[in-house]
């Protein structure tokens, strides 16, 4: 079930401009208040992207940040974030609006949850209507109907 | 030299990784194509001899041409990217 790989209430719209690291931070939150990582997850992935950059922004528009699950996982899940005001990663343009954290508690259990990752963001339209939706509602159902 | 293993890597080898190696393994079912391993790792397994061909975003390619062949993707859910890019590269490598 697709509603098993994205919950509604780990989904949510922020308004406001934010720093990258900042945005990581809130778009890890849901997954800390629901026990699926450790608090210290955001931090762990904001470590790896200074170390490495961000080698989690998929696509324009769109990053799946994650860390390994020896960073603070518990069990794995999504979280979906998007911000009205587009974040800028070092050396990218400020454009990334949609931020889908992934918790993986070991190196297979999310494929189901990649595979979907693919197949939505593989198109480009579909890139699209989730960076335009109007409420979680609609993201909602955009990514798991 | 044939190409007989790809790698793609990422970060932490979990999800950007995890979702080259599912669009590699498409791809080359699309152009009937066997007879090539592909597997998804960590930017530590990244070494000379450990596969043929590389594949990572385009951030990180520099790291992977110190090691070989590599293909940057700057969209890496991007199907067209990824098809003409690994084509082009194993055509180039029969």
């Amino acid at each position: 079930m697709r509603t098993d790989l994205l919950k509604k209430e780990n989904v949510q719209i922020l308004s406001g401009e934010f720093t990258w690291q900042e945005a990581i931070r809130k778009s890890a939150a849901p997954l800390v208040r629901g026990g699926y990582v450790q608090e210290r997850y955001g931090d762990e992935i904001i470590k790896n992207a200074k170390e490495l950059g961000p080698y989690f922004v998929l696509a324009p528009g769109v990053a799946m940040p994650h860390a390994r699950p020896e960073q603070g996982v518990n069990e794995t899940q999504l979280a979906m974030t998007l911000f009205r005001e587009p974040v800028a990663f070092e050396g990218k343009e400020k454009d990334t609006k949609l931020f889908i954290v992934l918790a993986a508690s070991d190196s297979n259990k999310h494929l189901d949850a990649m595979a979907l990752i693919a197949e939505k963001l593989g198109d480009e339209e579909m890139i699209e209507k989730l960076c335009g939706a109007d409420s979680v509602d609609t993201l909602y159902k955009l990514f798991t109907e | 030299m044939a190409i007989k293993k790809i790698m793609c890597f990422c970060g932490s080898g979990l999800g950007t990784s995890f979702i080259m190696d599912m669009n590699i393994k498409k791809v080359l079912k699309k152009n009937n194509i066997t007879g090539i391993e592909v597997e998804h790792s960590t930017i530590d397994d990244v070494a000379p001899g450990a596969a043929d061909l590389f594949v990572c975003g385009s951030d990180l390619v520099a790291n992977a041409q110190k090691a070989g062949l590599a293909i940057g993707l700057n969209n890496m859910v991007s199907m067209p990217e990824l098809e003409e890019k690994l084509m082009k590269v194993l055509n180039e490598n029969k």
